[in-house]
């Protein structure tokens, strides 16, 4: 298999946070690629560190909270880790751009869209005045507005949730970056909307070669659009496989629990889903072996004494797994 | 994560001044072999030193004895400011949040009072009603009233929008029970830091009130009046000045102090506070 | 078949907004001419996106919206004509499960008092029998006397919302309206909360409106599903039938929307019996 210089790498990245002289460890040692035009998912419950190792990327949690990070970022072979304000600023907007849940916060409400789009030319290019006006319309036309010229005229209240989700996708596409970081964009909307926004970041990733780091909690989601797919849990990634396989084959014995208690639209009705037992873990607590063990229906003695490595399993696949269920088989 | 942050320094700093304060009221005049009313000509305007701690005024009277009687009078006033202002505000505030006419009435009424600066409006009251200290509580009460209203309203209009009071609503609960057993309780913390503020906000508009000549007067002992005597003697009678200015600017500070503590430190558990840090 | 257990007829209800400074008032309908049935024992999901008067129907059925037009029918009465004061018996009979379980609890009373005031309310038992029904309700909805001390924020979600419930059972309701139970609710959680409402209904008989925006949701909870759209019931089936033999655009629309596996619709393509589907919006 060839292997081509990943865009961003992470290695063994690690996100502590520190209150009041405690040092809680969010994300604890994750190992990931995106190659360039990759559209990849990240899923996890609520908790699982997904949204925190998203803004880290960027370096955003510093001006909010008390965080240290390990490991290294490369992003296009250099470690954002070890950037100083102004590299950082670079390569913020021009070369990784954000969208978040909620277009309604992000969006400036007393900006019409046109200004918030020319606001970030204006910033990172040198357009002349003309050239950033007829850019925007390009920018709004490409997100499949229909009258761009009437919306980059409007203000973020006056669109519906939809329209203000591609406005904010507009904005962050303003530069054209490589890597644009969506951090659960349709969580906020209806499905049909959904469905859209899904369709519409599909084709940009597949006309503007853009890739696509996906965070979700939606395992359908990743489904339908992700090439690849890492599974989160506790602050690790316990599982890594092409999108379609982790809804359909799971591995990993949470992901196995997860795909499961989803409802399904074809199966049986009415019958009890499986569930997940006991809650999810305190992440300051010192757990000796497998993150999952305590909850995992399969642990063994190991399980709970050894941290399970990393094992490949098949072509794009890997779980942080001690077995492999399916084959019921030790995995060393 | 709550009140992880949260310094208690402010809160125990107010909170001993205050206790100083109490205990200078309650205990001063015993320390003291002075009456406050007597009056002693040969004595007039004597430094502080050993005798007279604080120096004496200008009828040779005990300063030091002044000021504790005075310190009795501005915090029982103080107290009973707060004390009845939120009383009528909770009671103001919550029945307005709740009935969109008696809203309408209730708050205009406020507007009303609050547009009047509050020291004139307290001038006014005590010239119609006269000199004491029944009439300085209901005139500074009247004051303070609007102000602890419209902060109770403000916050009951927000909780009466949470889900859990609506399903005491479905539950079929009277609305009393919803006003009384279920708002009322969300709204004590902020009540009791806007109570704290009445109570400054008390003692030094009586100051000010006996310092004007409309609040207690003499013979009888006002930190206000004692300070107003110093007005044409502050050259050679500074301690006139001092001492009770001193103590003005001790409780005041100790119940802010007290009060933002307080508010910081309950603001977490204020129910509108929505889940999840920022 | 038996007699529903719930009428809703014709209900109506339109908001003016203003949105143009000084420009005319816009009517928005949030229900229009909304009825159905819901019988005994039976789930009856409303699926709708956010804004299409699915919340607003469930809410009328509490009296916590009042609509402009319509009846609604229970054991016979008209539940819209009843004074507020008439109406408090009808609380016992009809409960709600809100969405948000952490903003439906108050935070400042602890788990036992929370369930105790519905029973003080409506004047049921003595302190020891109170106690009793307290810990009967804990039960079912499976926590444990342990929570009896607790403070809702001590609460896991999941928890909260079983605590929701069991506030909503322990007067021993014929309906619960639930406006969208699970959905502030991680997939795991969210499993065990549907699990437990199948449970309780199949134990107790319960009748449920299940309000969502979940047809996956809905498909796994419910027998029948109506579609609204825009404040106007489009389609209204048996679940089954409406997953096999989708027919109004809407409908379709919205199925092939869900992300994952989709399932074929290989129905005939006319409604079939219980099969309603409305011209509007076509």
């Amino acid at each position: 298999m060839e292997q081509p210089t990943a865009l961003l790498e992470l290695k063994d990245f690690k996100v502590h946070f520190h209150a009041s002289h405690e040092k809680t460890t969010v994300v604890k040692g994750v190992n990931l690629k995106i190659q360039p035009g990759e559209i990849l998912g990240l899923v996890g419950e609520s908790g699982c560190g997904k949204s925190v190792m998203s803004q880290s990327l960027m370096r955003l949690l510093e001006y909010s909270a008390d965080v240290s990070y390990e490991g290294n970022i490369l992003f296009d072979g250099q470690d954002i880790l070890r950037m100083n304000p102004q590299e950082l600023r670079k390569v913020r907007g021009n070369e990784i751009a954000m969208i978040f849940q909620d277009p309604m916060v992000s969006l400036n409400p007393v900006f019409t869209i046109g200004n918030q789009i020319e606001e970030v030319l204006k910033e990172h290019t040198r357009l002349s005045k003309k050239e950033r006006k007829s850019r925007v319309l390009e920018l709004l036309g490409l997100m499949e507005i229909s009258e761009p010229a009437r919306v980059s005229k409007q203000y973020p209240h006056e669109l519906s949730g939809g329209m203000q989700q591609r406005a904010m996708i507009a904005i962050a596409l303003a530069c054209e970056p490589k890597l644009l970081i969506a951090d659960e964009p349709t969580t906020a909307l209806d499905v049909t909307t959904q469905a859209q926004i899904m369709k519409l970041l599909q084709k940009l990733n597949l006309e503007l070669g853009m890739a696509i780091l996906f965070i979700t909690h939606d395992l359908g989601l990743v489904y339908e659009s992700c090439h690849r797919a890492e599974v989160m849990y506790l602050g690790q990634t316990v599982e890594s496989a092409p999108g379609r396989d982790l809804f359909e084959l799971p591995k990993h014995p949470y992901t196995k629990g997860l795909a499961a208690s989803i409802p399904s639209l074809t199966g049986a009705r009415k019958e009890k889903l499986p569930v997940i037992p006991g809650i999810v873990p305190s992440l300051k607590e010192n757990l000796g072996g497998c993150a999952f063990a305590k909850r995992c229906p399969y642990a063994t003695e190991k399980c709970f004494q050894q941290i399970p490595p990393v094992f490949s399993i098949g072509e794009g696949r890997a779980i942080k797994c001690h077995y492999d269920i399916d084959q019921g088989v030790s995995l060393l | 994560m709550k009140n992880q942050n949260k310094s208690l320094i402010p809160i125990w700093i107010g909170s001993s001044i205050l206790a100083i304060l109490i205990l200078f009221a309650a205990f001063g005049p015993m320390l003291s072999p002075f009456d406050p009313f007597e009056m002693n000509m040969a004595e007039r305007f004597s430094p502080p030193g050993l005798a007279n701690l604080m120096g004496t005024d200008e009828f040779g009277r005990d300063v030091f004895i002044r000021l504790a009687y005075g310190a009795r009078n501005s915090l029982l006033i103080g107290f009973l400011v707060a004390f009845l202002s939120s009383l009528l505000g909770i009671v103001i505030g919550l029945y307005a949040s709740y009935y969109k006419f008696l809203d309408h009435l209730l708050m205009r009424i406020c507007d009303g009072l609050s547009a009047i600066p509050g020291i004139l409006l307290a001038i006014a009251l005590m010239a119609a009603m006269g000199p004491s200290v029944t009439n300085i509580v209901i005139a500074l009460t009247v004051v303070s009233t609007p102000n602890i209203a419209r902060i109770v309203r403000s916050g009951a209009l927000v909780i009466k929008k949470q889900p859990y009071i609506e399903a005491v609503h479905t539950l079929g609960g009277s609305h009393s029970r919803i006003i009384w057993l279920n708002m009322s309780p969300a709204i004590l913390p902020a009540l009791l830091v806007q109570a704290s503020f009445a109570f400054a906000s008390a003692i030094l508009s009586e100051a000010s009130l006996s310092f004007l000549g409309a609040g207690i007067s003499e013979p009888q002992p006002s930190w206000g009046s004692i300070l107003q005597s110093s007005t044409h003697v502050i050259g050679r009678a500074w301690w006139l000045a001092l001492f009770p200015g001193l103590l003005l600017v001790l409780s005041v500070l100790g119940l802010n102090l007290l009060g933002d503590g307080a508010r910081d430190l309950m603001d977490v558990k204020l129910p509108t506070t929505k889940k999840g840090g920022r | 078949m038996t007699n529903p257990i719930l009428s809703v007829r014709n209900l109506s209800k339109s908001y003016f907004s203003n949105k143009q400074f000084l420009g005319k008032k816009t009517e928005k309908k949030a229900m229009d001419q909304i009825s159905f049935d819901l019988y005994p024992g039976e789930t009856y999901a409303l699926v709708g996106e956010s804004g299409s008067g699915k919340t607003t129907t469930g809410r009328s059925i509490l009296k916590l919206a009042t609509p402009d037009t319509g009846e609604i029918f229970f054991e016979g009465v008209n539940l819209l004509e009843l004074s507020d004061k008439a109406w408090r018996p009808y609380r016992k009979k009809l409960q709600m499960v809100y969405q948000d379980p952490t903003a439906s609890l108050n935070p400042l009373k602890r788990v036992g008092k929370i369930l105790e005031e519905p029973l003080i309310i409506h004047r049921m038992g003595t302190k020891q029998e109170r106690l009793g029904k307290i810990l009967d309700s804990l039960n079912a909805v499976g926590l444990s006397p342990d929570h009896l001390n607790r403070f809702p924020h001590e609460l896991s979600g999941g928890q909260r919302q079983r605590l929701g419930i069991a506030r909503a059972l322990i007067m021993e309701p014929k309906i619960i309206v639930c406006d969208e139970p699970v959905s502030a609710l991680d997939v795991s959680i969210q499993a065990q909360i549907l699990n437990l409402l199948l449970d309780l209904q199949k134990k107790r008989g319960l009748s449920l409106f299940f309000i969502t925006h979940d047809l996956s949701v809905a498909r796994h909870l419910s027998d029948r599903i109506g579609v609204i759209y825009q404040g106007t019931l489009v389609e209204e089936a048996p679940t089954d039938e409406l997953f096999s033999n989708p027919i109004h655009p809407y409908t379709r629309n919205l199925l092939a929307s869900i992300p994952g596996k989709k399932p074929d619709f290989s129905g005939t393509g006319t409604p079939q019996e219980g099969h309603f589907v409305s011209k509007k919006y076509w």
